[in-house]
């Protein structure tokens, strides 16, 4: 075999490990931090979901952003049965009823970001993926393992509560 | 249509021209969706968040390196027991100096030395049909056995 013939049998344009952590790092730590609501437990999870790619590096074809999706939620998923999971109420109750006007956006997501602790797994993962990673129902379906109907509900079901924990908490 | 079945629509961000119509005619479901549409816009803003990575943990090689520092340490300070292993190595060629097996050797070229061919070898003379052969052997005392 030539040196030609065996560059072009090499798959040079495969991302290495380090340019897909890279590539990927902010996107699964943003995914378990909003999956777990808490940066160190978000970190260890990111810090499995890697391990986990170097391993079935060799086995995954194309672009492993779906399947960095499903084995985060499998690894938060895990981290949060072997927890103890204590839902911290709001922080804080604001009695001026006219802070509801001036609630800024950070307040917002301080309270959704609160809010998806108090939901359901299911519920959790649809909305993390729907809504914060903007991914297609479609996509969230084969992510999860559901039907697309099942992440629509889940999806509508998680806004609801959030809704309605951010209401009660303004 | 219901206000339930509107804010089914207003979850589901899959507002039709039903649900827009009931919209126009509810101040409850038109608070709601606005609720809703701030909620979607901030979990949206979510995504460009940055998480902090956690620093790469470097005090193991730091501890490793300390622990090696520390051994080469260790060693250079334990340096004067090397004489110990020196004087521990002497003893036993001494002891096995003792042993008979170790003797054979010494004893070997001591019983070589006074052979002399002149005092030890025997001359076989052999006669032959032919009156005009005689074969002479010369043996020697020691291996003339052997040889025969």
């Amino acid at each position: 075999m030539t040196a030609g013939e065996l560059s072009f049998a090499m798959p040079a344009a495969r991302p290495t490990f380090e340019e897909l952590h890279l590539q990927h790092q902010q996107r699964v730590l943003r995914t378990a931090l909003r999956l777990l609501g808490r940066l160190e437990d978000a970190q260890d999870a990111a810090q499995e979901v890697f391990l986990r790619l170097l391993k079935h590096l060799d086995a995954l074809d194309g672009d492993p952003q779906a399947w960095l999706y499903r084995v985060t939620v499998n690894v938060c998923n895990d981290q949060f049965r072997r927890r103890i999971f204590v839902a911290e109420g709001p922080e804080r109750a604001d009695p001026d009823p006219g802070a509801q006007r001036e609630l800024e956006m950070d307040e917002r997501k301080r309270l959704l970001a609160e809010g998806l602790k108090t939901l359901a797994p299911r519920e959790r993962e649809a909305v993390v993926l729907r809504d914060i990673e903007g991914l297609s129902t479609r996509e969230v379906a084969a992510i999860l393992g559901v039907e697309e109907v099942t992440v629509r509900s889940q999806t509508a079901q998680a806004r609801m509560k959030l809704a309605k924990f951010v209401r009660r908490a303004q | 249509m219901t206000c339930s079945e509107c804010q089914l629509r207003i979850f589901e961000r899959d507002l039709d021209s039903d649900a827009t119509a009931h919209l126009a005619d509810c101040e409850e479901c038109r608070a709601l969706d606005r609720e809703v549409g701030l909620n979607a816009e901030a979990l949206t803003s979510m995504r460009d968040d940055l998480v902090p990575v956690r620093p790469k943990r470097r005090w193991p090689w730091a501890v490793a390196g300390m622990a090696a520092a520390a051994m080469l340490a260790v060693t250079a300070i334990s340096e004067p027991p090397p004489p110990a292993p020196v004087t521990l190595e002497a003893p036993p060629p001494v002891e096995l100096a003792a042993t008979p097996q170790e003797s054979a050797p010494v004893v070997r070229p001591v019983r070589r030395a006074p052979r002399k061919p002149a005092d030890t070898a025997q001359l076989v003379q052999i006669l032959t049909d032919d009156p005009d052969i005689v074969i002479y052997w010369l043996l020697d005392s020691d291996e003339g056995d052997n040889t025969l």
